[in-house]
């Protein structure tokens, strides 16, 4: 039979081919438009998943480009409780496996959630144990951990992160911004069997990395004489700081007692103190710079007026300020050289109290120095307006003042570099992951405060300091003058209510070379025992770090002979260095 | 319309037009498919790139560790035996300006 020229068979073939592609196009166009959402939808779930990008912190240099703050891979063990098959002997095996306590592992696992950190960051050999245990529902999570390879080596510049990565301290608390990066998570194909696949994306993200103004170098032969200072004095703390008096970097600071980075919680709070910002004192003779600095500077007296400290003592405000030896009558210089009480305050006496209180705020005393480290404290200088009647025997050698170590170091950093105070500082410069440098402390912050005059008297009476007659004849340094005052200062006994007898903070502060000044330095000693002075108990540490400091930079000694020189000419290529 | 009918350029692809959709569909699922087994390789390498950048930052943790002025001292002074210099006996070079006839000595030269 044939319809319209075709036969029977044909029209049922056409038809149900027709029918057929009719049920296709109306599939597909279901599948593709009326119910795209939720097909597209179910297939992100089934063919994708969503996955953190792992913030990696960056790297902490020394300045001469040595890591001191790195990370490395770990793998944290998870688990989903609902896939537990028996909890008790689940808890027990993995209790066994990393020694963790059983009934805190029962707790975990009767949680109600499908996520449970059993233990971050595990090493290999807990791993291997682990999996050996084939427990169901455990899973890893990699994770980056915060590694010092120098351990305690600048532990108090660095600080150290929690178990998140976080910074709690030191540079990485100060800079966490910059340490981090934002992270997020990125949906990623995955197969049938749950295995990633990658098109491409980068699943790491790394913060900027640091470079400090430090050098490992001289940071290690500061730690190292700390150690032999606490040693060998019994003291309960010290402290040093090494700066570049013209530019503020600090090349080294270190406390002790310390603690080491990879571990911080094994030691106690007060071991990762920076006392060298935190903490403050009475700082003594050290202070005695001020007085002097500022009644040079009002050209008071000239310094080769005369004192008459022959009396050994003076009284102010009904109170008795001795000195150590009956100095006689002794010059500008000499006041200092023997760090004479009675001399100062009788220079003081001229001065004023309120201008020694501007001299010491111009100093940078009772101000926070602005070092980008956290927890610097300002100390506190009162007000003249509130000062007692013996607080002008006070003030001028250093009592009735709270300052910190680096105020000190500071103050004697503006000597050396003809009458600036400098801002100290601790990075140098900021590198994103691609190498750009997004940070870069080129300018130094300073503000005049002596004329350059001043500055190169106070020096030469400070060179006086550790020569024949001075009081830190242990602190000088064969070859290179040392220009420098001690400190030794009774510690006020909160307990008692009065100074003590039996506890004293010694301390020497200075810069050396004196006639052309590389580097400025503090010694801290805290309750040493057995001597008690600032010339011989921290005189010994600023030689002994200075004598390294002036070899490791290649000083030439004052003394070096111009004929030992050699000369080298710029024949044959030779590149030679002035 | 007789004409294009006639057309024999329309009749071939009237032809081709059923083999062409089949191998485009081919194609496509050869495509997929390809893909497919390329995220499988990018992901085979992502694992074996994030394995060696563990073991490179392993190293440079041990490097630095080795390096560290603290092991290099303990290494130089206890077991090489060496001292720190004496500073009275360092020698400090400077360049000349005019050439010599020799290349460095002792110099009663001045700058």
């Amino acid at each position: 039979m044939n319809i319209g020229g075709m036969n029977k068979r044909a029209v049922i073939i056409t038809t149900v081919i027709t029918f057929s592609f009719g049920l296709l196009f109306w599939r597909t166009f279901d599948l593709m438009l009326l119910r795209h959402e939720t097909f597209v939808n179910k297939a992100n779930v089934q063919q994708s998943q969503e996955i953190e990008i792992q913030v990696r912190r960056g790297v902490i240099y020394d300045r001469r480009g040595r890591e001191l703050a790195v990370n490395i891979e770990q793998r944290s063990l998870y688990i989903d409780p609902t896939k537990v098959r028996s909890v008790p002997e689940t808890a027990h095996k993995l209790s066994r496996a990393l020694g963790i306590d059983k009934r805190k592992l029962l707790k975990k696992l009767d949680a109600d959630r499908k996520f449970v950190w059993i233990r971050r960051k595990m090493d290999g050999k807990e791993m291997s144990r682990v999996n050996k245990l084939k427990i169901s529902g455990i899973g890893y999570v990699p994770e980056s951990e915060r590694v010092y390879p120098r351990g305690a080596i600048a532990s108090h510049l660095l600080g150290f992160v929690d178990i998140d990565n976080h910074g709690l301290e030191g540079i990485e608390k100060k800079y966490e911004k910059f340490l981090t990066s934002r992270g997020g998570k990125i949906r990623v194909s995955t197969d049938a069997r749950g295995n990633i696949l990658l098109a491409g994306d980068e699943l790491e993200s790394s913060g900027n990395s640091i470079v400090l103004t430090i050098d490992e170098m001289l940071q290690y032969t500061v730690e190292k004489a700390l150690d032999a200072a606490i040693d060998k004095w019994k003291a309960s703390s010290a402290t040093a700081i090494i700066m570049n008096p013209y530019t503020g970097e600090i090349l080294a600071l270190a406390n002790r007692p310390t603690f080491d980075p990879n571990s911080p919680g094994r030691s106690r709070a007060e071991y990762r103190r920076n006392r060298a910002i935190t903490d403050v004192f009475e700082p003594g003779s050290t202070f005695k710079i001020v007085t002097a600095a500022a009644v040079l500077e009002k050209k008071l007296f000239k310094p080769n007026a005369l004192f008459d400290c022959s009396d050994g003592f003076i009284e102010v405000g009904g109170k008795r300020f001795k000195d150590d030896h009956k100095a006689g009558i002794i010059t500008m210089a000499q006041v200092l050289q023997k760090s004479s009480n009675v001399g100062t305050i009788l220079m003081a006496q001229k001065l004023g109290k309120h201008e020694l209180y501007k001299y010491s705020k111009l100093f940078g005393f009772g101000e926070r120095t602005g070092i980008d480290l956290p927890g610097e404290v300002s100390g506190w200088i009162r007000d003249p307006e509130s000062w007692s009647g013996t607080s002008m025997g006070a003030v001028p050698i250093g009592q009735e003042v709270a300052v910190t170590a680096m105020q000190v170091l500071r103050a004697y950093a503006a000597i050396a570099n003809g009458g600036y105070l400098v801002s100290p500082y601790i990075v140098s410069r900021i590198v994103s992951p691609e190498g750009q440098e997004i940070y870069n402390r080129q300018n130094p912050e300073m503000k005049r405060v002596l004329q350059r005059d001043t500055t190169l008297l106070i020096r030469g009476m400070l060179e006086g300091v550790t020569r024949m007659g001075g009081t830190a004849l242990e602190a000088a340094v064969e070859g290179n003058s040392i220009a420098g005052k001690t400190g030794t200062a009774q510690i006020f006994d909160t307990g008692l209510n009065r100074y003590s007898n039996e506890k004293y903070l010694s301390s020497f502060a200075g810069f050396f070379p004196a006639n052309k000044p590389r580097l400025a330095m503090v010694v801290i000693v805290n309750e040493p025992k057995g001597d008690i002075y600032g010339g011989r108990v921290a005189g010994p540490v600023f030689k002994e770090i200075a004598t390294r400091a002036l070899a490791y930079l290649n000083v030439p000694m004052d003394s070096a002979p111009s004929e030992n020189v050699v000369f080298v000419s710029n024949v044959n290529g030779f590149k030679g260095t002035n | 319309m007789k004409k294009i009918n006639g057309n024999p350029l329309f009749g071939a692809l009237k032809l081709m037009l059923v083999p062409m959709i089949i191998i485009s569909v081919f194609i496509l699922v050869w495509l997929k498919s390809e893909i497919t087994s390329i995220e499988y390789r990018i992901s085979q390498y992502e694992s074996e790139r994030m394995n060696l950048l563990k073991k490179r930052k392993e190293l440079i943790v041990k490097r630095s560790d080795s390096l560290s002025v603290k092991n290099i001292e303990a290494i130089a002074m206890d077991k090489l035996g060496l001292t720190f210099p004496d500073r009275k006996k360092v020698i400090y070079v400077k360049r000349g300006e005019e050439p010599y006839n020799f290349k460095a000595g002792l110099g009663t030269h001045t700058e």
